[in-house]
């Protein structure tokens, strides 16, 4: 009794501790809090940096997390530090022969990370090698070229990126030497170090005295002065200096602009941006951002805390800054506690202690991983609100999506089914089924931007809600009915004497998959309604479309030849089985073939895994039927 | 009962047996699998043609195997047979009865769709009025004389082409008489080259190049050479899809013009575009949302303004005008393309999911107020 108080309680607290923020090292800044609540418009969302950070970071690295630290302590990095940054090892290649392409020494195996520092010298090759591979056709190109592009794209990326606030960098290209400079423009004379801002402050002045110095050059016959050098390299360097800097993503600086038709709309732009436009006062955006770089660099905690904050509150007097503050937090707690991840080992543990209450033949083992699964289940639910108040959507609005909310469906069936036979059966395949969606939609995780913006067709949230949610109830439903068809064909051939134990796990089998077949059904048919209040036709032979179709036929073909007498319970079981891998293909194999109206998520790792998947399948059906074959034999004889 | 009324009677309990059934959706499960494979290679169009829209096609080139038209047609008639010779008509069956009843709506509805819909597409630049939609797959040779005010326009479908065949038309009186030199489903046009064979035509063009159909119908353009046998005095004709000017002769004292164009479906009813708006994402160039502003008028006096937009089509008489994409020209004019369909059996689909979600809404709820004695399955004859 004692003991179980013990671990329950743990459980409890262990259960509060996922839920509090990691504590962050770093060397100098020890929070980046507020930093990681600087919001970016990009791609057409509002996010918190924290989120924008891991994009790019899945993007370059193919990982979220740069060694343990989040996302956001990298990007600081980069912006405000980047000599430390160059050599952290995030560029991902996966295929050395684009390292010997651009003669960079390949490093250890075969699929590593390489620092800037590593790759700058291959750059400008990369470039040209890049430039001349997008000039093919993308279907006419070989793999090699793809990853030059897409190396070349991330290289780029985070060029722009690093650039971010190099107006604050002093540089050579903005000094003052001159005497008489540091008094035309104002500056104290023991001043050594000058940045763009600093003369971009004084831009009046040095175009009045840049425009002197071109009318000396047109031979007035005044001679052109070391300072009047100075003046004119100065105010040149301003223009030029606009060339490279413009447009960079890191856009937190709010504004609007006009579109085509005349209406006017939010369009953010990068610091540097709102740096082109100073010509005699410094805005106080930039002031305050001019102070938290520095506090950044000199380790100076709540300066740099006080900076982003101020920073934060000044967004307010430009146009096009309303935002929904509370969304943007959320995400970045959301981010924190990374609900999904978490989920998953509780699934994996409730599993486990079910195993485990087998083998010890405890009561309370098999209570404990129920409430793992629930536990689990509460998290997971918990995140996929989270995301319907952020994104404003229902929650399937891209294939990340269809696994998180497949996954939350099967695990409450799976609960139900528990409390309504408590044979084990609920959580054995709602924790396994639950956890094995949740690592698919890790891989999907990985793309990118899991919150990206609906393309226009999709934009309606009545037939998403609608259409998606019955069709993955759908899925849920035979997905689970196989999963339990597994257990039943187990139990058939170590108890097939046990006839109770085998009529409860069919009847779940049974119940299943009717329930499945009922909702891809309905899916299916609300798809075509959608399709034809959008492309003018209930039906067209899409690649999606068959696969819904498939699963639809199939099942009904199980339910048929039953009535038929074709096949019986084991029959019938086996069937859910392949019921399961049509499952699979219509989900992400369909959007692998690359065509049709519904081709939104293409990812390489994913054809393997879908291709183990259906082995492993086929595998187990064929083990099964030989041991039946062989137990009919048995009978016969 | 006479022989030949019981053996009708006896096949036709055959056909409503539940092993054809079951047969059938085998079947559909095939043809599914093998045209979606055949789709990634060939495009929809071709897997349209050869697996859905068919009512049986040769696999390997020379075994017949029944297309999904002639599958759903005999799961149709075995159902309507099911409902007549096998269900027992008992309150418990009635949530059952009902769903079937609303898959035979919903197979009628397709065949439906599949004889009578017409599909075509209406580009328009903003400013622009039509009252005919273009077919997207289908051309046809276009005629036409200018006699006094009037011109007279004669088109012929062009689908049923081939090298080698002759076509006639009646020209208010006089006959014209065409040799189809060659026809070429999809080709390529040049400005020189070929056999040497004089060709006139109105684009410059001497020459077709004859290319493998494209995956997407829409991006197949014919092309023909024509020789005019009722006036023999007459230059060879070349006609080719993509151009944009007419190749004129002078025939009878008259200037007579040629072309090849998509087929022009009246509308019985003019469109303009008004304005063609587009929302993009801020910071992005994800499309929002796009939207046509258009006006509309008939004979019978309607006349107004509607929009139309991505989930918001155009209804009017038997016509729906949907937003299907845009594009915008060299010379930055937009354009919007509207998807334009005609279908009576239009309503059936939603009549029948009606009907089924009914059924099953009534057959679970009956299960669930059922005694748990007996299993539903007893209630159908298999």
């Amino acid at each position: 009794m004692k003991n179980r108080r013990i671990i329950l309680t743990t459980l409890f607290f262990g259960f509060l501790l996922t839920l509090l923020p990691i504590t962050e090292l770093d060397a100098s800044i020890t929070s980046l809090e507020k930093f990681r609540r600087v919001v970016v418009l990009e791609q057409g969302r509002e996010k918190p940096l924290d989120t924008f950070a891991q994009n790019i970071l899945k993007q370059i690295s193919g990982r979220s997390k740069f060694q343990g630290e989040p996302a956001i302590h990298w990007l600081a990095r980069l912006v405000f530090d980047r000599d430390v940054s160059h050599n952290d090892k995030i560029f991902l290649i996966t295929n050395v022969d684009v390292l010997d392409s651009i003669n960079i020494a390949r490093q250890g195996k075969a699929r590593e990370r390489y620092s800037y520092s590593q790759l700058n010298p291959g750059i400008r090759k990369l470039r040209q090698l890049a430039f001349k591979a997008s000039k093919i056709q993308p279907n006419d190109r070989e793999f090699i070229e793809n990853e030059l592009i897409a190396l070349y794209n991330k290289i780029y990326l985070y060029q722009q990126l690093m650039a971010s606030f190099t107006f604050l960098t002093p540089g050579r290209d903005f000094s003052v030497t001159q005497p008489e400079n540091f008094a035309a423009l104002g500056f104290d004379t023991t001043r050594k170090d000058f940045c763009y801002l600093d003369q971009a402050e004084k831009r009046l002045q040095i175009n009045k005295l840049a425009a002197i110095e071109r009318g000396k050059g047109k031979g007035t016959g005044e001679e052109v002065t070391e300072a009047g050098k100075e003046i004119t390299r100065i105010a040149t360097q301003l223009e030029n200096w606009k060339q490279y800097y413009s447009d960079l993503p890191f856009t937190i600086i709010p504004s609007v602009a006009k579109t085509m038709e005349g209406d006017e709309t939010k369009k953010w732009i990068s610091p540097w941006d709102l740096a082109f436009k100073v010509n005699r006062v410094i805005p106080p955006q930039l002031i305050h951002l001019r102070e938290a770089v520095n506090a950044y660099k000199e380790g100076r905690q709540s300066g740099f805390d006080q900076a982003l904050e101020q920073f934060a509150k000044s967004l307010s007097a430009l146009p096009g800054s309303d935002i929904r503050l509370e969304a943007i937090n959320l995400e970045v707690i959301y981010n924190k506690v990374d609900p999904f991840y978490k989920a998953m080992f509780f699934y994996g543990f409730a599993v486990i202690f079910l195993l485990v209450s087998f083998m010890a033949q405890k009561k309370w083992f098999y209570r404990f991983s129920f409430l793992l699964l629930s536990l689990g289940f509460i998290l997971q639910i918990a995140g996929v609100c989270a995301r319907m108040y952020i994104r404003q959507r229902p929650p399937v609005t891209n294939l990340y999506e269809t696994f998180l909310f497949t996954g939350l469906i099967t695990v409450l069936l799976g609960i139900i089914l528990e409390l309504w036979k408590k044979r084990n059966l609920g959580i054995a395949t709602g924790g396994l089924a639950g956890l094995v969606m949740l690592m698919i939609a890790g891989k999907y995780a990985l793309e990118g931007d899991t919150m990206g913006m609906l393309v226009a067709v999709l934009d309606s949230n009545f037939w998403l809600a609608i259409h998606v949610i019955t069709i993955i109830l759908g899925y849920a439903g035979i997905v689970l009915s196989g999963f339990i068809g597994h257990v039943y064909l187990v139990q058939k051939i170590v108890k097939p004497g046990n006839s109770k134990l085998l009529k409860d796990t069919f009847q779940a089998v049974y119940a299943t998959q009717a329930f499945g077949l009922v909702f891809t059904f309905l899916g299916t048919v609300l798809g075509g309604i959608w399709a034809d209040q959008s492309w003018g036709r209930f039906w067209g032979w899409d690649p999606k479309e068959n696969g819904a179709l498939l699963i639809l036929l199939w099942a009904l073909i199980l339910f048929h030849a039953r009535l038929a007498g074709w096949i019986k319970e084991t029959g019938f079981t086996f069937g859910t089985l392949v019921g399961v891998i049509f499952v699979s293909l219509a989900w992400f194999g369909v959007n692998l073939l690359g065509v049709g109206l519904h081709s939104y998520g293409f990812t390489t790792g994913v054809a393997k895994s879908l291709f183990l998947f259906i082995s492993f399948e086929l595998i187990y059906i064929t083990v099964a039927a030989f041991f039946f074959g062989k137990n009919l034999k048995k009978v016969q004889k | 009962m006479t022989e030949q009324k019981h053996s009708l009677i006896k096949i036709l309990k055959a056909g409503a047996s539940l092993k054809l059934t079951v047969v059938c959706l085998l079947l559909s499960v095939i043809l599914v699998i093998w045209g979606t494979l055949f789709q990634a290679g060939n495009g929809l169009y071709q897997a349209q043609q050869t697996f859905f829209h068919s009512w049986y096609f040769l696999a390997l080139g020379f075994i017949p195997f029944p297309g999904t038209v002639l599958v759903m047609f005999v799961l149709f008639i075995n159902l309507i047979l099911a409902l007549v010779y096998r269900v027992r008509f008992r309150i418990a069956n009635l949530g059952n009865i009902i769903t079937h009843l609303g898959i035979i709506v919903l197979l009628s509805g397709s065949f439906l769709t599949f004889y009578y819909s017409i599909e075509s597409s209406l580009v328009l630049k903003e400013g622009e009025t039509s009252n005919m939609s273009s077919s997207r797959s289908q051309w046809e040779l276009v005629v036409s004389e200018v006699i006094g005010n009037k011109r007279n326009i004669y088109a012929m479908d062009a689908g049923g082409f081939q090298s080698g065949d002759t076509t006639s038309f009646d020209m208010n009186g006089r006959q014209l008489t065409l040799d189809i030199k060659s026809f070429f489903t999809n080709c390529k046009a040049y400005s020189s080259g070929g056999s040497g064979e004089a060709v006139v035509n109105g684009s410059g063009i001497k020459h077709l190049e004859p290319e493998a159909a494209a995956a997407e119908v829409t991006e197949n353009t014919v092309g023909g050479i024509f020789k005019i046998t009722s006036h023999p005095d007459t230059p060879t004709v070349l006609l080719y899809g993509g151009e944009s000017t007419v190749t004129s002769l002078n025939l009878d004292n008259r200037t007579v013009s040629f072309s090849l164009r998509r087929q022009k479906i009246p509308l019985n009813m003019s469109i303009t575009l008004l304005d063609f708006k587009m929302k993009m994402y801020p910071n992005s160039t994800i499309p929002k949302s796009y939207e046509s502003r258009v006006n509309i008028k008939t004979e019978s006096g309607v006349d107004r303004e509607v929009n139309i937009s991505m989930n918001k089509p155009l209804r009017h008489a038997n016509l729906t005008f949907f937003q299907s994409s845009y594009y915008t020209a060299a010379d930055g004019s937009q354009h919007t393309i509207l998807a334009v369909v005609e279908n009576s059996g239009r309503l059936l689909p939603y009549i029948s999911s009606i009907l089924i979600f009914l059924g099953l809404a009534i057959h679970f709820l009956l299960m669930l107020f059922k005694p748990k004695s007996t299993t539903s399955e007893k209630e159908i004859q298999p």
